[in-house]
C-alpha cells in the first residue's frame, strides 16, 4: 500500500495517470469500465456485422462481375423476397399466392418448427426436471440418461436419424410406412423430413430445457409445499400455485434460448440427411444463396436481416410477457 | 490517514486494488491475443482435390514433366460433394486465403468463377503458346467450360473429362441372336434410340434380368445437367438456342424448350418408360418405371452390383466397377450414347447425332497464392503427358486430350477395351449452360421435366412453365 502511494506521488507518465484516473471513479463508473471491453466485443461481434448485413441488403445483387453488390435499390429486395418475385432463392420465403406447399416455405417451416419444438421440449423438461428433482435410488443414472442426448454432437446427432431413418439401414422407416405415418423414403419428403428434425431437435434439447427449469425448482422452498399440504391442497394446486409461479421466470428464460436456438436451425437438417433443398429453414436459405456459386449476397443480407429481425421481435415479446406478468421478476 | 484509508477502501475492488487489477487483466488480454498471432498457410504448393487424388496421385509425375524440384507438392483433400466443394472455394476466396495455391473446380460452376475474377487469368498470366496448345489439343467442350464466355479467355486448364456410355451386357445379347459384328460397330457407330429401344425390350423378354435399360430421371440437378441434357440435344434441341448461346449471353438468349425437338425427347423419354406412343418416333417400352426415382447410386446398384439390367446409362466410373464384378460368362460392352437425329437433321449447328453430357473437372490457379510463379508453373504440368498418364494409372482419371485417351486409355486395363469408344463420346459431349444463374434455372428445369416424365404435366405444359422461369432468371441481369 505504501509502495503504491509512492508510485502514484512519483510518477506522472501516461499510464501512471490513467491508473490515477481509474482509482477516482465512483464503484458505479468503475464497472461500467470494466464491461467496456465486453460491450466493445459484442459490437465489434455482433452490432457492426448487423448493420453491415442491413446495408449489404439495400444494395442489388451483382451476379456478372468482381463486385460483391450493384447499385443501391432501397427496401427493394425486402419486397422482392417477401412477395416471392425474387427468383435467386432456392425456396420463397413466403409465398402468400398459395402455389407453394406448406413445407417449402422458409419462414412457415421455420416458425412451425420453433413453435412445435419449443413447446414439446418444454412439457418434455418439464417431466424431466420432476424427475430429477425427486429423491430416489438410481437417481444419478436417470440423470445421465436424461442428459446423455444434450452432450452428443449436431453431427453424431444427425447421424443416428439418418441411419434411423435411411430404407436400406434403419429399422424405423418400415414399420412407420406399414402404419401409414411416412413413405419409404421419409428424408426425401418434405412433410417427413420436417417431422423427424423435429422429433430429434426435441430428443437431443429438452434436458437442456430440464436442466434450467430443474435449476428453477431448486430455488423453490420447501416449505411452501409443507404448508400447502397442511392446508389441504392437491397436488395439482401446489404445482399451479406454488411450482409454476415461482419458477416462470425461469420457465420464460429457458424457452426465450430455446426459441432464439429453434429460429437458427441449420446444423441438424443438413447432418441428418434431408437437407436444405427439403427442410428450407431460414438459415439455410441464407447459406444457400450467400455460398453457392451464384454468390447473390444482397438477397442473402436480406433473409439475414429479416431473420433478425423476427428473432429481436420474439425477445421483444418474451420480454413483455415477463415484465406484464405477475410473476416476472424482469427489472 | 483515516480519509486516505476510506479513500482506498471506497476505490478499491475487494481485496484486489484497482491498480492491481487493471495490471493483471491488461497482461492476460495481451498474451492471449498475442496468441491470435502465428503463421499460417503452408509451404510448397498445395492442390485440393478430392480424396482419390490425394490418396493415389504419384506426384513423381509432375517433377516428371519439368518442374522444379525446389517446389513441393502436397495434395489435399476437400469435400468430395461438388457443392460442398464449390462452397469451400467461395468461403476461402472471400476470406483471400493463400491456401490452396491450386483448386479443383467441376466444369458445372467453374465459369461463375470465372466471370466474378474470382481466380487467376490464365491467359493474362502464362505463355500464349502454351495457352493455344491447351485450347486447340484438349476436348473443346471442357475447354470452353474453363474460358471466359464473353473474351473466350482461358482461366482454368482441362484437368480430366467425364460423359456417360450405353454400358450394356454382351452376353445377354448374345444368347438373343446379337453378334460381335453389330457390338463392333455400336462401339464407334451407336444406333438410334429407336433401334436401341426395340433391341434392348427384346433382349429384356429373352433374359432372366428384372430390368430393361435403367438411367437416372430423378428429379435431381443429374436429370437438367445431363440425363435430359443430352437426350434432348441428341434429337436436336436445347435449353437456349443451341451451342453459341450455351454460355450466355444471360438475358440476351432465346429460351428455347417450348420447340419441338425438346418436345419430342421428353416423348421418348416417357415412352421408353411407359410403352406410351407420344413420340413421333417408334420407341419400344424397355425401361423399368422406378427409374423416375434413381439417380446414379440406384442405376448402379442395379447393373452392377446386382447383375440385374440389360444396359445401364452411367459415367465411365461404373466401367472398372463392372468389370470387376462381372463373374465368368457376363461380359460388358460399352457403346456412346444412341443417337436422336441425325446431325444434319437438326435445328441447330453441333447437335443431334450421339451426345454425352459433359462431366469432369478443371484446376484453376488462386489469386492470392503466396507463390504465383511456382503455382503457374505446377499448373502447366497438368497439360503434359506425364501427369495425364499418372491420374489415369492412379485415380483413374481419363486424359482430358483425345490423342491421350487413345493411346494411354488403350493400355489400361479396365479403359483398354474402349479407348476409342471413349474417345467418341468424348468428341460428342454437351456441356450444361453453365451461368451464373444456371444453379436456380437447373432446380427449375429438374423439376419440371420430372413432372412431365411422371405424367405429373403434360410436356407442353411442363415445358411453357419452365420458359416462364427461365425468362425470369434471364431477366435477373
Amino acid at each position: 500500500m505504501a509502495t503504491e502511494q509512492r508510485q502514484q506521488q512519483q510518477g506522472w507518465n501516461p499510464v501512471s495517470r490513467v491508473l490515477n484516473w481509474m482509482e477516482q471513479l465512483s464503484e458505479e463508473a468503475y464497472a461500467y469500465l470494466l464491461l467496456a471491453p465486453a460491450f466493445l466485443v459484442l459490437f465489434t461481434i455482433a452490432l457492426w456485422p448487423l448493420w453491415r448485413t442491413f446495408r449489404v441488403s439495400l444494395f442489388a445483387d451483382n451476379l456478372f462481375g468482381a463486385a460483391k453488390t450493384g447499385g443501391f435499390v432501397g427496401l427493394q429486395n425486402y419486397v422482392d423476397v417477401l412477395t416471392n418475385q425474387n427468383p435467386l432463392l432456392s425456396r420463397p420465403l413466403i409465398d402468400f399466392t398459395g402455389g407453394t406447399p406448406f413445407f417449402r416455405q422458409a419462414l412457415l417451416v421455420t416458425l412451425a418448427f420453433a413453435i412445435i419444438s419449443v413447446v414439446f421440449e418444454t412439457l418434455i423438461g418439464f417431466g424431466q426436471a420432476y424427475i430429477m428433482s425427486k429423491e430416489y435410488r438410481g437417481r444419478r443414472w436417470v440423470r445421465v440418461a436424461i442428459i446423455l442426448p444434450w452432450a452428443i454432437p449436431i453431427v453424431i446427432q444427425g447421424m443416428l436419424f439418418f441411419l434411423l431413418f435411411n430404407p436400406s439401414v434403419g429399422f424405423l422407416s418400415d414399420p412407420l410406412q406399414a402404419i401409414g405415418l411416412f413413405g419409404s423414403n421419409p428424408l426425401t419428403s418434405s412433410t417427413n423430413a420436417f417431422v423427424i428434425v423435429t422429433v430429434a431437435d426435441i430428443w437431443k434439447t429438452s434436458a437442456f430445457m430440464a436442466l434450467l427449469i430443474l435449476a428453477g425448482m431448486q430455488s423453490i422452498d420447501k416449505s411452501l409445499y409443507d404448508v400447502a399440504e397442511v392446508a389441504g391442497a392437491s397436488p395439482w394446486q401446489r404445482f399451479r400455485h406454488i411450482t409454476l409461479p415461482l419458477i416462470f421466470p425461469a420457465l420464460m428464460v429457458a424457452m426465450l434460448f430455446r426459441t432464439i436456438d429453434a429460429m437458427r436451425i441449420y446444423g441438424i437438417i443438413e447432418a441428418s440427411g434431408a437437407g436444405c433443398g427439403m427442410v428450407p429453414s431460414l438459415s439455410c436459405l441464407v447459406v444457400d444463396t450467400m455460398f453457392g456459386v451464384t454468390q447473390a449476397y444482397a438477397s442473402a443480407a436480406t433473409i439475414a436481416f429479416i431473420t433478425a429481425t423476427i428473432i429481436a421481435l420474439v425477445i421483444g415479446g418474451y420480454l413483455v410477457v415477463l415484465k406484464l406478468s405477475p410473476e416476472g421478476s424482469y427489472q | 490517514m483515516v480519509k486516505d484509508r476510506k479513500k482506498i477502501k471506497q476505490t478499491s475492488t475487494g481485496p484486489v486494488s484497482r491498480r492491481r487489477f487493471a495490471q493483471i487483466a491488461g497482461t492476460a488480454g495481451v498474451a492471449s491475443i498475442a496468441g491470435c498471432y502465428g503463421g499460417s498457410g503452408t509451404e510448397g504448393i498445395e492442390i485440393l482435390g478430392n480424396q482419390n487424388l490425394a490418396q493415389t496421385m504419384d506426384i513423381q509425375a509432375f517433377y516428371d514433366a519439368g518442374v522444379s524440384e525446389d517446389i513441393d507438392i502436397e495434395i489435399t483433400a476437400g469435400p468430395e460433394d461438388t457443392d460442398s466443394r464449390a462452397e469451400e472455394f467461395v468461403t476461402l476466396l472471400d476470406a483471400q486465403q493463400e491456401n490452396p495455391d491450386i483448386m479443383v473446380m467441376d466444369n458445372g460452376w467453374t465459369i461463375p468463377f470465372i466471370v466474378r475474377e474470382s481466380i487467376v487469368n490464365l491467359e493474362a498470366e502464362m505463355d500464349s503458346g502454351f495457352i493455344d496448345q491447351v485450347k486447340s489439343e484438349s476436348f473443346e467442350m471442357l475447354v470452353e467450360t474453363g474460358s471466359h464466355p464473353d473474351t473466350g479467355e482461358l482461366w482454368a486448364i482441362p484437368f480430366f473429362p467425364d460423359f456417360p456410355t450405353m454400358q450394356y451386357r454382351k452376353d445377354l445379347f448374345r444368347d438373343a441372336g446379337y453378334s460381335d459384328s453389330e457390338f463392333d460397330r455400336w462401339s464407334t457407330d451407336p444406333p438410334s434410340w429407336s433401334e436401341w429401344s426395340a433391341s434392348v425390350a427384346e433382349v429384356h423378354n429373352n433374359a432372366d434380368v428384372d430390368y430393361g435399360y435403367v438411367w437416372q430421371a430423378d428429379s435431381y440437378p443429374g436429370l437438367s445437367c445431363c440425363t435430359f441434357n443430352e437426350l434432348m440435344s441428341s434429337y436436336g434441341g436445347a435449353y437456349f438456342g443451341g451451342l453459341d448461346t450455351l454460355f450466355g449471353p444471360v438475358g440476351e438468349r432465346p429460351v428455347t424448350v417450348e420447340e419441338a425437338p425438346v418436345i419430342e425427347a421428353l416423348n421418348v423419354a416417357r415412352d421408353m418408360v411407359t410403352g406410351s406412343s407420344a413420340a413421333t418416333q417408334d420407341i419400344t417400352q424397355c425401361s423399368p418405371n422406378v427409374v423416375f426415382g434413381w439417380t446414379e447410386q440406384e442405376t448402379d446398384g442395379a447393373f452392377v452390383g446386382d447383375v440385374n439390367a440389360v444396359a445401364m446409362r452411367n459415367w465411365t466410373y461404373t466401367i472398372p466397377l463392372a468389370e470387376d464384378q462381372f463373374e465368368a460368362g457376363q461380359e460388358l460392352g460399352v457403346m456412346p450414347m444412341p443417337y436422336g437425329v441425325q446431325e444434319s437433321e437438326a435445328a441447330y449447328e453441333g447437335l443431334g447425332g450421339t451426345a454425352a453430357a459433359l462431366g469432369g473437372w478443371l484446376v484453376a490457379a488462386n489469386p492470392n497464392t503466396a507463390d504465383l510463379e511456382s503455382t503457374l508453373e505446377v499448373l502447366q504440368a497438368f497439360h503434359s503427358a506425364e501427369v495425364q498418364e499418372a491420374q489415369l494409372n492412379g485415380p483413374g482419371f481419363l486424359p482430358h486430350q483425345p490423342d491421350l485417351v487413345e493411346s494411354l486409355a488403350g493400355e489400361h486395363p479396365a479403359f483398354g477395351d474402349y479407348s476409342e469408344t471413349l474417345r467418341i463420346a468424348g468428341d460428342n459431349t454437351v456441356a450444361r449452360p453453365v451461368t451464373p444463374v444456371w444453379s436456380q434455372q437447373s432446380q427449375e428445369a429438374y423439376q419440371d421435366i420430372n413432372d412431365a416424365l411422371q405424367g405429373r404435366k403434360q410436356p407442353a405444359e411442363a415445358m411453357s412453365d419452365l420458359e416462364g422461369s427461365f425468362i425470369d432468371l434471364e431477366n435477373i441481369s
